[in-house]
């Protein structure tokens, strides 16, 4: 596991090289370019305001505005999620590279996670604006920092994961997208674990790591809480587990990827 | 000083189908689980190969589609692993193996420079340091800013070359990169593998510019379905090859009827390019002495026997041509075997490759032996200029007021 982590720290040269690239072309030819990434969470946390609190009017304990709850988890999910989605093809979506040019392909799916994260901080000061006018903001908004070095790590395990097995099997980026789709309700993001009525419910979404780590980002960020130990270390664990296991299952898989694709 | 890249019985087999096991529907429904994993059908790209390249060597690779050559390319560079066998590559690499590859056709030329130059393993300072080097070797003036989706191929070839060319790499390798773009730029390009030659690059080329590869390599190998046919010298190696590529004797005949004709009552048996040391070469310079001689086999005597020759540049244009009767040099000629040289004292011609027919025949044209295109040879100058004849110039300047 350590060859590929010590070509990801030198190839630092090269990851920073692309995604300076990824987000330069993200936005080449539009008006309004990186205020896109601010712009996009602030309008939907604009529809989500007026839906939750005209339209329907969710009424869970403690958590109040609801639509700031939700975005709260949305946001990183936004990024969990966009970040894996696009490793699934980013081998793939570079194969005249993979095929023609020599070099560190662990790069790649480090550089999703980056520029995905990036775009999640642009996005940040918009829910961090929408915790001050409403009161919730709190000193702990700073341990934000835990979740968010948790989260790169957790998903550079698995972004490595999910993009060399995507070359292997094609299959993969459908699972995923379901498999995805499953987690985001499986995670407490539109609800809090404690008001789900069946205890074995609980156990079973307690049993999905990503609780514990957006229990991270609700808490430091909405509940202004610290962190709970129990979350800390489910969710420390989950990160070093994914991130172990992306590293081994890429230097496995990384000998056959351009021949493959 | 051990050997910058080192192939050491090295075999590359590649499975016909590249997924084993692409889909569910496959691995579970049809529970084709033992037949996919059951060896399928593969084949050896390269097959128990070994190969050195010594410091500051250039060797060339030569042969067929799909003898292995590009497959060696990607083997040391890194892209592919071997099969079995050990490559062994001592410095960093500097590979350029399709052209435009790594290029991002939404960014500008600058911008991509940045990106290959990282990519062949510059820091990004060191490519700001370069840049102005690699703009200027490059050559695309305004569309440098533009995005690389509206090159042609040419100025692609260009951009990557220039920045593989500055990359500084100790090893190089090149993959039928130099056969696009321009004449001009062509020679550029061979100037500056000179250079990094000079320097002591080592440099492992694959090309079917059989010509370029005698010209630059020191050393050639032939590769034949996936196997080393042959390595040594580059003309040798080149000359042996491209026997081994002339077509099929009636096909020949065929090539031969249109190229070639005449009643052969003299017959011309071969002609040569001679550098100003007398010496064969296929290689002229400008300014430099040159003669093109042709071999002739006359069995009987004729009468008003004409020698002439004509010179065209690649793409068939006339250049020059002239013939004994013309120049009025009368022929004294005996049967049996001679020798007819046409001297070009200080070779009045500019860099380019050129196209030479020789032709045997009477005073009123009937030809005895006409040999359209029966050598290619290569002008090499120091100077720039354009066109085929560079006659003898000056120039002067003076004011008016």
């Amino acid at each position: 596991m350590a060859p590929p982590l010590t070509a990801i720290l030198r190839q630092r040269e090269l990851i920073l090289t692309l995604v300076a690239r990824e987000m330069k072309t993200r936005y080449r030819g539009s008006v309004l370019g990186y205020f896109w990434s601010f712009l996009n969470p602030l309008l939907l946390l604009g529809v989500y305001t007026v839906v939750f609190s005209t339209i329907f009017q969710p009424r869970v304990a403690g958590v109040s505005p609801y639509a700031l709850f939700l975005f709260v988890g949305l946001l990183p999910w936004t990024w969990f999620a966009g970040c894996l989605t696009e490793c699934t093809t980013v081998f793939a979506d570079n194969a005249s590279l993979m095929k023609k040019v020599p070099f560190a392909s662990e790069a790649l799916p480090v550089v999703k996670v980056i520029s995905h994260g990036l775009h999640f901080l642009l996005g940040l000061p918009v829910v961090l604006a929408a915790l001050a006018l409403t009161g919730h903001l709190r000193w702990t908004a700073l341990l934000a920092v835990v979740p968010l070095l948790l989260q790169v790590l957790a998903l550079a395990g698995l972004g490595l994961l999910v993009a060399a097995s995507s070359v292997y099997f094609r299959d993969f980026k459908d699972l995923l997208t379901n498999l995805l789709h499953l987690l985001f309700f499986a995670t407490p993001i539109i609800y809090v674990l404690e008001m789900l009525p069946i205890p074995w419910m609980r156990t079973v979404i307690r049993l999905n790591p990503l609780t514990h780590l957006f229990r991270l980002w609700q808490q430091t960020l909405f509940f202004g809480t610290l962190p709970s130990p129990g979350a800390l270390l489910a969710s420390a664990v989950f990160a070093l587990v994914a991130l172990a296991l992306g590293l081994t299952a890429f230097a496995a898989l990384r000998e056959n990827l351009a021949e493959r694709l | 000083m051990t050997a910058p890249i080192a192939l050491d019985r090295v075999s590359k087999r590649y499975h016909r189908s590249a997924y084993r096991w692409q889909s569910f529907k496959g691995a579970l429904l049809k529970r084709e689980w033992r037949a996919t994993f059951a060896a399928g059908e593969t084949f050896w790209a390269l097959k128990d190969f070994s190969l050195r390249v010594h410091p500051g060597e250039t060797l060339g690779i030569v042969g067929p589609n799909g003898a292995g050559k590009s497959t060696l390319l990607k083997l040391v560079s890194g892209i592919l692993r071997p099969t079995s066998g050990t490559v062994t590559v001592n410095g960093r690499a500097a590979a350029l193996i399709e052209l435009g590859a790594g290029f991002h056709p939404e960014m500008s030329g600058r911008e991509n420079v940045t990106v290959n130059g990282v990519l062949l393993g510059l820091t990004r300072a060191e490519v700001r340091r370069r840049l102005p080097e690699i703009l200027e070797f490059a050559d695309l003036g305004g569309f440098i800013e533009e995005p690389v989706k509206t090159y042609s191929s040419g100025m692609q070839a260009r951009l990557g070359f220039a920045v593989a060319v500055h990359a500084g790499a100790p090893i190089l390798l090149v993959d039928e990169i130099l056969s696009v773009g321009d004449e001009a730029f062509q020679r550029k390009c061979l100037a500056r593998i000179r250079r990094l030659q000079r320097e002591g690059t080592a440099i492992l080329l694959v090309s079917h510019d059989l010509d370029m590869v005698a010209r630059i390599c020191h050393r050639a190998a032939w590769l034949e379905e996936g196997a080393l046919k042959m390595a040594g010298a580059p003309d040798e190696v080149v000359g042996r090859y491209r026997a081994s590529l002339a077509p099929a004797p009636p096909e020949e005949k065929r090539e031969e009827e249109v190229l070639r004709y005449g009643d052969r009552r003299v017959a011309i048996d071969g002609v040569a390019l001679r550098g100003p040391d007398g010496k064969e070469t296929d290689t002229l310079h400008s300014g430099a002495d040159a003669a093109i001689a042709i071999r002739y086999r006359m069995p009987e005597p004729v009468a008003d026997l004409v020698f002439g020759v004509g010179l065209f540049t690649g793409d068939r244009t006339p250049v020059y041509g002239t013939n004994t009767a013309i120049d009025g040099i009368p022929l004294g000629v005996v049967p049996g075997r001679g020798e007819v040289v046409f001297s070009l004292p200080g070779c009045p011609l500019a860099g380019g490759t050129y196209i030479l027919d020789a032709a045997a025949h009477a005073a009123d044209g009937t030809p005895y032996d006409y040999w359209k295109q029966c050598l290619a040879f290569t002008v090499e100058s120091s100077v720039a200029d354009i066109g085929g004849v560079r006659p003898p110039h000056a120039w002067s300047v003076r004011a008016l007021d």
